[in-house]
């Protein structure tokens, strides 16, 4: 009779840190989840610094006499589709790899795009020499600085909540209860960028 | 002994030794699971954490010039609680990139206190002929990539040009600490988070207090509680532990870094 009672009791106490145990590890992957998001509002903000910068550049630089006009446009166009990525809502960029390939796509372009044009520039030294471009130059470098070191920091973040998301037991407790968890996509390298980070999980 | 003790457990806890199974499985599960995902981002290694506020590993500056400026930084710390550092070294690793080190190095320096963000580290790496400005992000809006562009391009290279050192890291300290003079205070101590701490605890006594009833409950049925060398096997995901908090440097008078963060605001420079 004790025997069963105490065994019971056991039982239900097993249940009871069962449940703790699986509010502790589903209360993590929130945490963890919600820094990711964090971080990727970060990165969103560094992007979108960039952007407002552009028509000023685009201005200041259409005001050098006759500056190679396809290069401008190239750089107008690709502002534009990056500005039609980054609309969309964070959740769907970060829940969707292929959303997620597109955005990195579309400022990636704007990237190499950017730097054509600070190829071409360097044909006009009466505009390289003006305050206001050099002015604009050291905001797009700060700007691009914090591009990387925002997109370096978001990969730490997403592969910290990925690691835990795919570990033991918080894998089971998943599984199990069936919680809405999906793992992040990662940035990729930049073709031709020296500081990106190794990717290796 | 070993024979009575083995012959005793086969015939009465035959559900003790399927439990000790099940905890020796787990126990291989979680080293497996935890073998395969340490793999992470490569970082290459930072130098050693300074002890004063300016460090001259390139031995450019005179004695007197780098105690200088280095008790005009600890004042102002005192006085501001922002924390400026200038760092020189030889030349820049290999394979490193100017920008990507320095941050990484403010960073693992854990230069500024850990609310504010306000930490600015001065970079010079002499052979390289390169300058870096590196800003936390409380201090980006008072010291623009502009004024920090202006400070070093305008202020700075043109008494290293001349190679006078002394002076140039004279003008160049006042100069930053006139552009976040007024920032922020020395009292504003990082608050302690609310909640989470205490949550994590109670969290805490809360399993204690029911690992006991159960072995209390087990016990008064009869069986002898064998619960030893099993409880391995979940480790709470839960607690991420608060670090960060890191003394603002005030205690023993050399630098302690506070934990500030540093999001790549500033300017880089070369001649």
């Amino acid at each position: 009779m004790t025997k069963t009672i105490g065994c019971g009791l056991a039982l239900v106490g097993l249940l009871v840190l069962l449940g703790f145990v699986g509010v502790g590890q589903y209360n993590g992957l929130v945490g963890s989840e919600q820094a990711v998001s964090a971080a990727w509002a970060q990165v969103e903000n560094t992007y979108q610094r960039r952007a407002d910068l552009i028509p000023n550049l685009v201005a200041t630089v259409k005001g050098s006499a006759a500056f190679e006009q396809e290069t401008l446009t190239a750089v107008v166009e690709a502002r534009s589709r990056v500005g039609q990525i980054s609309g969309q809502a964070t959740q769907e960029i970060l829940n969707n790899p292929d959303k997620f390939a597109q955005f990195q796509q579309a400022q990636d372009g704007l990237s190499s795009a950017l730097s054509r044009l600070m190829v071409v520039v360097e044909k006009y030294p009466d505009l390289k020499s003006t305050a206001a471009f050099s002015d604009l130059m050291t905001q797009l470098e700060g700007t691009e600085n914090r591009i990387t070191v925002e997109r370096k920091r978001f990969n730490e973040v997403a592969q910290e909540y990925n690691t835990r998301l795919a570990k033991f037991p918080t894998n089971l407790f998943a599984r199990i209860l069936g919680w809405h968890f999906t793992a992040r996509p990662y940035f990729a390298a930049q073709a031709g960028a020296a500081t990106a980070p190794k990717v290796e999980f | 002994m070993t024979k009575s003790l083995g012959w005793r457990l086969l015939r009465e806890r035959p559900r003790v030794s399927v439990l000790r199974g099940t905890w020796a499985l787990c126990a291989v599960v979680l080293a497996l699971a935890a073998g395969t995902a340490a793999a992470g981002f490569a970082a290459g290694p930072v130098p050693d954490k300074p002890v004063r506020w300016v460090t001259d590993r390139a031995s450019v500056l005179s004695p007197g010039a780098a105690a200088a400026i280095d008790s005009k930084l600890e004042a102002f710390e005192k006085a501001q609680g922002s924390q400026v550092l200038i760092a020189i070294f030889p030349n820049l690793p290999q394979d490193e990139v100017l920008e990507d080190y320095t941050q990484r190095v403010a960073e693992a320096w854990r230069v500024g206190r850990a609310k504010q963000d306000d930490g600015v580290v001065l970079f010079l790496f002499v052979a390289d002929r390169a300058l870096r400005l590196e800003v936390g992000y409380g201090l980006e809006g008072a010291l623009t990539d502009l004024e920090s562009k202006h400070i070093l391009q305008d202020t700075l290279i043109p008494y290293l040009r001349n190679g006078d050192y002394d002076g140039g890291f004279t003008v160049a300290a006042d100069a930053i600490l006139a552009a976040i003079q007024g920032e922020y205070t020395a009292d504003a101590r990082p608050a302690a988070r609310p909640g989470q701490k205490g949550g994590g605890f109670i969290f805490f006594i809360v399993i204690i207090v029911l690992l006991i009833l159960i072995s209390g409950a087990r016990n008064r049925g009869g069986r002898g509680s064998n619960w030893t060398g099993g409880s391995g096997g979940f480790g709470g995901g839960g607690f991420g532990g608060g670090g960060g908090f890191g003394g603002g440097g005030f205690g023993g008078g050399g630098f302690g870094g506070g934990g500030g963060s540093f999001g790549g605001g500033g300017a880089s420079a070369r001649w």
